[in-house]
C-alpha cells in the first residue's frame, strides 16, 4: 500500500514552539476544584496527625456527642466528639489514612497483577490469552463486594487482608486494557525490529510494551481508586470491613445513624470525607482521560 | 547502482521456491482457507548488489520480506544464507546478525519512548555486545551527529527517523539488509537524501540489498537486478535495463506504461494499457497463469497451466508468460490503449 | 494571471483581458489565532484556475497546499482562520458569503475529493444513497427514482460496473480504486464548475491510478469542470495539469503552464525538486538532494522561506531579510526569488557530490 502522504486529521498542533505550557492550557474547572478537594484531603490526613492533640483512641464519656467546634474541659474540639467523647477530629484523620493505605495498596496489587496477565494474555495470544480473559469474565461475573464480603468472612478482614482482596479483585480494568494495548503494540514495527534482532518475549514486553501501557495504567489507577474507596466503604458501613479500634468512615457513619437526632455530624463528617476522596479522584481522573498523559500515539512532524 | 559484478562467490542469498501460506478463517466463520501470499519464489542475491523487488498491493512482497527476516515461518521452500539454510523462524544469533531488516513507516518503526541512543543500542544490548563507540559509529555513518543521541523520535522529522531505523539495521554490522518500502513514506527532498545514503553505505561496507517498492522511479535508481510480482509469485526477473527498458511480460509492460513521467511533452505520445479490473482474491486465484484474468494477451492456454520462468531475450532475463515478448517501452503509438481496444484489434504484441 | 503589488496586498482587480477565471485566490493568509503568538500558515498566496483548465499544485509535506484548498471550501480545522485576501469562484467572493450561501455552493458548484476514500464515505450508508445525498441536498425537489437514476448514470460515468447492484453496496465492500470512483462520482453529481482534487490517488496502485485519472480525465470532459489537483508527484502534474504552482513553507515559489515549467524551472527550488528524482525511463548516476528539511506547518524562515536550503541564496542577505516578489518572467510564468536569472546557470552547473549533510540538533 501506498503510504499516505501528510492528512490533515494527523498534523500536529504544535511542535517545539514557545506556547503557554500544555498542562496549564488544558486544566478544567472541574480538575481545579478536584485539587482543592485532593488537598482538604490530604490537610486533614497528614497535616491532622502532625498536631499535638491528635488523640484517636482516648475516650472521655464526660464529653460525648459533643457537637463540632465547641470545647469542653479545657479542649477544643473542632469536629465535636463521638459517643465515647473522642476527639472526632483525630477519628476522622486516622480514619481517611486507612481508607487512603487501603485504597492505594489495591490499586498497587490490581495494577501489577493486571499489567502482567493483560499484557501476557495480549502478547502471547492463543490458548494463553483465552484462559486469562476467560478468568477475567467470570471475575467480572461476581459483583466484588459479595465477593470481599464473603472472602473477609473466612479470612478476617485485617488491613493486609482487605488490601490484597481488594487488589485481587479488581485487577480486570487493567487486565483489559493492557491486553487491548498489547494486541496492537505487538504488530508495531518497532518490536518487530527488536524481535528480528533476537529480542525474547520477556525482553519486547518490559522494553516496549510496559513502558508504553503505562501511562494508560494511571488513568486506569485514579478511576479505580475512587470505585475502591467506595467499596472499602460500604463494606465498613456494613460491619464487616476495618473492625474496631481501628477506626473506619465507614464504620463510623453508620455508628452515626443512632444519634442523629442527637448530633448528626457523627455521621455526616466521615461521608464528607468520602465524598472528598472520591469526587477528587474522579475529576483528576477525567482530566487525564481528556488530555491525558502522552501514550503511544503516532504523531507526525510537518 | 551499476556495478559490474563477473567474479564468483557463493550467492549471499538464495530463495528456492519459497512458499508462506496462511491459513484463516472463511468469510462463514466455520472452515478455514489458504491464504497464498508467497506462492513459489525463488531468486538469488549477490554480494554487494541490489535486486529490486516492484509489485503492487497484495502481491506478498511485504510477506516475503518477512519470512526471509523470520518473523513469519514458511510454508514450503529454501532460504540459504550463504550456503547454509535457514530454518523457519528461528535465527541462529550470527544468523540475525547477516540479515536485518528497515520498515517503512518512520514514526511506528521507533519505540517512542526511547531515545535516539538507546534505539540503535537495542540490538547491540540484545546480542550483548554494547559499545557507546559502535552506537556513536552507526549514527555517524548515517550523517546524524551524536549528539542527537539524547533526543527522543518525536523530536526528529521523518528523513531523520529513517535514518535512525537504517542505523539500528546497521548495529550489527548485517551483510544483507532488506529495505521494505524503506522511503515510500518520504517526502521528494527527503527521498534522494536517503536514497544517496543507502547507495554511498552500500559501497562503503560491501551491503546487499533488497529493496522492495511499489515506486518504479525509486527501483531503478537503487537496484542492479529487478524482479516483478504478482499476486505472491515472480513473473519477470531481470536487470534494470532488460525489464524497465524491455520488458517481456504483459504485466510488466502495463505497470511500465501507467507510471505517470515527469515529463509533460510525452503525455499524449505514451502507449497506455489499462489495465481492467482488479486484483484477484489471493485466496482463490485464477487456475494457470494468475495474471490472465486482467491481461491483454490471454489465450485459452493461460488458464490451464501454470507457466514457469523461462529465459527470454538472454538468460539471465526470465519472465513467466507463454506469450512474453519484447514490447520496448517508450513513445510508441499514440493514444491510449485499453485492454478491450487492443484485444478486438486482434494485435499480437 | 499577473499580479501586481496592490494585488499582492489583497486587492482585487478584474483582469480584462483574459476571461474570468473560475477560481481567484487573491493574498490569502492563514494564520493560527489560537496560539499566544499567531503563526502564519499560508502568507499572501495568490493563483487562478483558468475555465476548463487543470491546475496542478505541488509541493511536499508542510507547504500549506491542502490547508490552502480546505480553505477555499470553507473546512479549516477549528483553530486556523483566513485572516486576510479574498477567494472569488467565479464571480463571488467566497469569504463574504454567509453560511447559508457558502452550503448552497458547496457540493454543487465546488467540490473536493479527498486522498483517502475510506475515511471520506460513510460506511453505514450505502453508496448509492450517498451519491444520492448529494444530489437531493442540492435539488430538493428532484423526485426519489429521478436522483436514482441520475446516481446509476453517475457510477456509469465513473466506471463502476454493475451499477444497479452496486448501488446497494457499502464503501467497505468496494476496493480502493472503486471507492475512489464512487467519491468522483459523488463530487460531479451536480455538474460543478470546480472539481478540487486532494492527493486523489496517493493511496492507490499505480495500475488503479491510472484507471481513476482516466475516469477524472472522462468527468472532466462530459461536465467541462475545471481542477485543482494537490499533489506531491510531480509525474502526475506533468500528465494531467495545464498549469502548475509549485508551494514551500506556505508560499508559492513558481507558477508557469506545465510545458514551461518542466522545460525551463527557474526557482532553485522547482530544480532542486526536478533533480532529486528518480526516474523510471532512465538510467541516474546521483540523485541531487535539497540540504535540510522542509520547515514545520508554521515555523517558517524569516525572508525566502527557502533560504537555508537554497544552492542558490548562499547566505546572501537579501535572502535571508526580505520576502521575494513574484516576478513575472513572461506568457505568465512567474518565480519568486531574489536571484531568478541567476538560476538556469546554477541548474547547469553539475552537480558537486550531493550527499548526505550532517544533521546538527536544533
Amino acid at each position: 500500500m501506498k503510504a499516505p502522504v501528510q492528512d490533515i486529521q494527523t498534523m500536529p498542533l504544535a511542535e517545539h514552539r514557545t506556547r503557554r505550557p500544555a498542562w496549564l492550557r488544558k486544566i478544567r474547572g472541574s480538575t481545579a476544584a478536584a485539587l482543592c478537594m485532593l488537598l482538604m484531603v490530604a490537610l486533614i490526613a497528614f497535616g491532622v496527625p502532625l498536631l499535638p492533640s491528635f488523640d484517636p483512641y482516648s475516650q472521655n464519656l464526660s464529653a460525648g456527642y459533643l457537637q463540632p467546634l465547641q470545647s469542653t474541659g479545657g479542649q477544643f474540639y473542632l469536629f465535636g466528639t463521638d459517643p465515647l467523647g473522642r476527639d472526632y477530629l483525630s477519628r476522622v484523620a486516622r480514619g481517611t489514612q486507612i481508607t487512603l493505605l487501603i485504597g492505594f495498596s489495591a490499586v498497587f496489587v490490581s495494577l501489577l497483577m493486571g499489567v502482567t496477565l493483560g499484557l501476557i494474555a495480549g502478547y502471547f495470544r492463543g490458548v494463553t490469552e483465552s484462559l486469562i480473559m476467560g478468568i477475567a469474565d467470570l471475575q467480572l461475573s461476581i459483583p466484588r463486594i459479595l465477593l470481599v464480603i464473603a472472602v473477609t468472612a473466612v479470612i478476617g478482614p485485617s488491613l493486609l487482608n482487605l488490601s490484597l482482596l481488594l487488589g485481587f479483585t479488581s485487577w480486570v480494568s487493567y487486565g483489559r486494557v493492557a491486553r487491548a494495548m498489547a494486541l496492537s503494540l505487538r504488530e508495531r514495527e518497532f518490536v518487530l525490529s527488536a524481535t528480528t534482532q533476537g529480542a525474547s518475549s520477556t525482553w519486547n514486553i518490559r522494553k516496549h510494551l510496559l513502558p508504553n501501557v503505562l501511562p494508560q495504567m494511571v488513568i486506569v489507577g485514579s478511576y479505580e481508586l475512587g470505585l475502591i474507596i467506595i467499596i472499602e466503604s460500604s463494606i465498613s458501613y456494613l460491619g464487616l470491613g476495618i473492625q474496631p479500634p481501628l477506626p473506619s468512615l465507614g464504620l463510623m457513619s453508620s455508628e452515626g445513624q443512632t444519634y442523629l437526632a442527637l448530633n448528626p455530624w457523627i455521621s455526616i463528617l466521615p461521608g464528607i470525607a468520602i465524598f472528598l476522596m472520591v469526587a477528587g479522584t474522579q475529576f483528576v481522573s477525567q482530566q487525564f482521560t481528556t488530555e491525558g498523559p502522552s501514550d503511544v500515539r503516532i504523531d507526525r512532524t510537518a | 547502482m551499476n556495478t559490474g559484478i563477473s567474479r564468483y562467490e557463493p550467492d549471499t542469498l538464495a530463495v528456492d521456491d519459497l512458499h508462506t501460506h496462511f491459513r484463516v478463517p472463511k468469510a462463514s466463520g466455520w472452515r478455514k482457507e489458504t491464504l497464498r501470499a508467497v506462492n513459489g519464489v525463488s531468486f538469488t542475491l549477490t554480494r554487494g548488489t541490489t535486486l529490486g523487488l516492484v509489485g503492487e498491493s497484495g502481491c506478498g512482497k511485504s510477506t516475503l520480506a518477512r519470512t526471509l527476516i523470520g518473523l513469519i515461518p514458511a510454508t514450503r521452500g529454501k532460504i540459504r544464507l550463504k550456503d547454509r539454510p535457514l530454518r523457519g523462524k528461528r535465527r541462529t544469533s550470527e544468523e540475525r546478525r547477516a540479515m536485518q531488516i528497515v520498515f517503512q513507516d518512520p514514526y511506528a518503526s521507533l519505540d517512542p519512548r526511547l531515545t535516539v541512543h538507546e534505539v540503535i543500542a537495542e540490538p547491540l544490548r540484545i546480542n550483548r555486545c554494547y559499545s557507546r563507540i559502535r552506537v556513536d559509529e552507526a549514527m555517524e555513518s548515517v550523517g546524524l551527529t551524536p549528539a542527537l543521541g539524547s533526543r527522543k523520535p518525536t523530536d526528529l522529522s521523518g528523513g531523520q527517523r529513517q535514518r535512525v531505523a537504517i542505523a539500528r539495521a546497521l548495529a550489527l554490522e548485517p551483510e544483507i539488509l532488506i529495505l521494505d518500502e524503506a522511503v515510500s513514506a518520504l517526502d521528494v527532498s527527503i527521498q534522494a537524501q536517503v536514497l544517496n545514503l543507502l547507495n554511498r553505505l552500500q559501497r562503503q561496507l560491501e551491503l546487499t540489498y533488497l529493496f522492495i517498492s511499489h515506486n518504479i522511479s525509486v527501483i531503478r535508481y537503487v537496484s542492479d537486478r529487478v524482479a516483478v510480482m504478482y499476486l505472491g509469485r515472480i513473473v519477470e526477473i531481470g536487470s534494470c535495463e532488460q525489464i524497465l527498458d524491455r520488458p517481456h511480460h504483459p504485466y510488466t509492460q502495463s505497470l511500465l506504461s501507467a507510471i505517470p513521467l515527469p515529463d509533460p511533452r510525452v503525455r499524449h505520445k505514451r502507449a497506455r494499457i489499462i489495465l481492467e479490473g482488479e486484483l484477484p482474491n489471493p485466496i482463490a486465484p485464477p487456475s494457470g497463469c494468475v495474471f490472465r484474468t486482467r491481461c491483454f494477451k490471454v489465450r485459452e492456454e493461460c488458464a490451464i497451466t501454470v507457466p514457469e520462468l523461462e529465459p527470454q531475450a538472454s538468460a539471465d532475463h526470465l519472465a513467466a508468460c507463454f506469450f512474453a515478448e519484447e514490447r520496448p517501452v517508450g513513445v510508441l503509438q499514440p493514444g491510449i490503449q485499453t485492454v478491450s481496444n487492443l484485444a478486438t484489434a486482434g494485435e499480437v504484441l | 494571471m499577473l499580479e501586481s503589488t496592490a494585488q499582492r496586498r489583497g486587492v482585487s482587480v478584474r483582469l480584462q483581458e483574459k476571461p474570468r477565471p473560475v477560481l481567484s485566490v487573491r493574498g490569502l493568509v492563514i494564520e493560527d489565532v489560537t496560539l499566544d503568538q499567531p503563526e502564519i500558515i499560508v502568507d499572501h498566496l495568490s493563483f487562478d484556475v483558468a475555465a476548463g483548465s487543470v491546475l496542478g499544485i505541488v509541493g511536499e509535506s508542510g507547504s500549506g497546499k491542502t490547508l490552502t484548498m480546505l480553505a477555499v471550501m470553507g473546512l479549516l480545522p477549528h483553530n486556523l482562520s483566513v485572516t486576510g485576501g479574498e477567494i472569488w469562484l467565479e464571480d463571488q467572493n467566497l469569504l463574504t458569503l454567509s453560511a447559508t450561501e457558502l452550503r448552497s455552493i458547496m457540493g454543487n458548484r465546488m467540490t473536493m475529493i479527498f486522498q483517502d476514500p475510506m475515511t471520506s464515505l460513510n460506511p453505514v450508508i450505502c453508496v448509492g444513497k450517498q451519491i444520492g445525498e448529494i444530489i437531493q441536498i442540492h435539488n430538493p425537489a428532484v423526485s426519489r427514482s429521478e436522483v436514482r437514476d441520475r446516481v446509476i448514470d453517475l457510477l456509469l460515468l465513473v466506471g463502476i460496473p454493475d451499477p444497479g447492484a452496486r448501488y446497494r453496496h457499502f464503501a467497505h465492500e468496494l476496493s480502493g480504486g472503486m471507492r475512489q470512483r464512487a467519491m468522483i462520482a459523488m463530487a460531479v453529481a451536480n455538474s460543478p464548475t470546480l472539481l478540487i482534487a486532494d492527493e486523489p490517488t496517493t493511496a492507490l496502485d499505480v495500475t488503479i491510478q491510472a484507471q481513476v485519472l482516466e475516469v477524472l480525465a472522462a468527468v472532466r470532459e462530459r461536465t467541462g469542470a475545471s481542477m485543482v489537483l494537490v499533489t506531491h508527484d510531480l509525474g502526475l502534474v506533468a500528465e494531467t495539469a495545464d498549469d502548475v504552482g509549485v508551494m514551500y513553507g506556505g508560499r508559492m515559489m513558481e507558477y508557469a503552464d506545465v510545458e514551461t515549467l518542466f522545460a525551463h524551472p527557474s526557482h532553485p527550488y522547482t530544480v532542486g525538486l526536478f533533480k532529486s528524482l528518480p526516474r523510471a525511463d532512465s538510467e541516474l548516476t546521483e540523485l541531487y538532494s535539497i540540504a535540510g528539511q522542509p520547515p514545520a506547518v508554521g515555523a517558517y524562515p524569516s525572508g525566502c522561506v527557502f533560504h537555508p536550503r537554497c544552492g542558490v541564496c548562499r547566505g546572501r542577505a537579501i535572502c535571508v531579510d526580505q520576502e521575494p516578489e513574484r516576478e513575472d518572467l513572461g506568457g505568465g510564468h512567474e518565480s519568486a526569488c531574489h536571484f531568478v536569472a541567476e538560476v538556469t546557470s546554477w541548474a547547469e552547473a553539475p552537480i558537486a557530490g550531493r550527499g548526505l549533510e550532517e544533521i546538527e540538533p536544533s
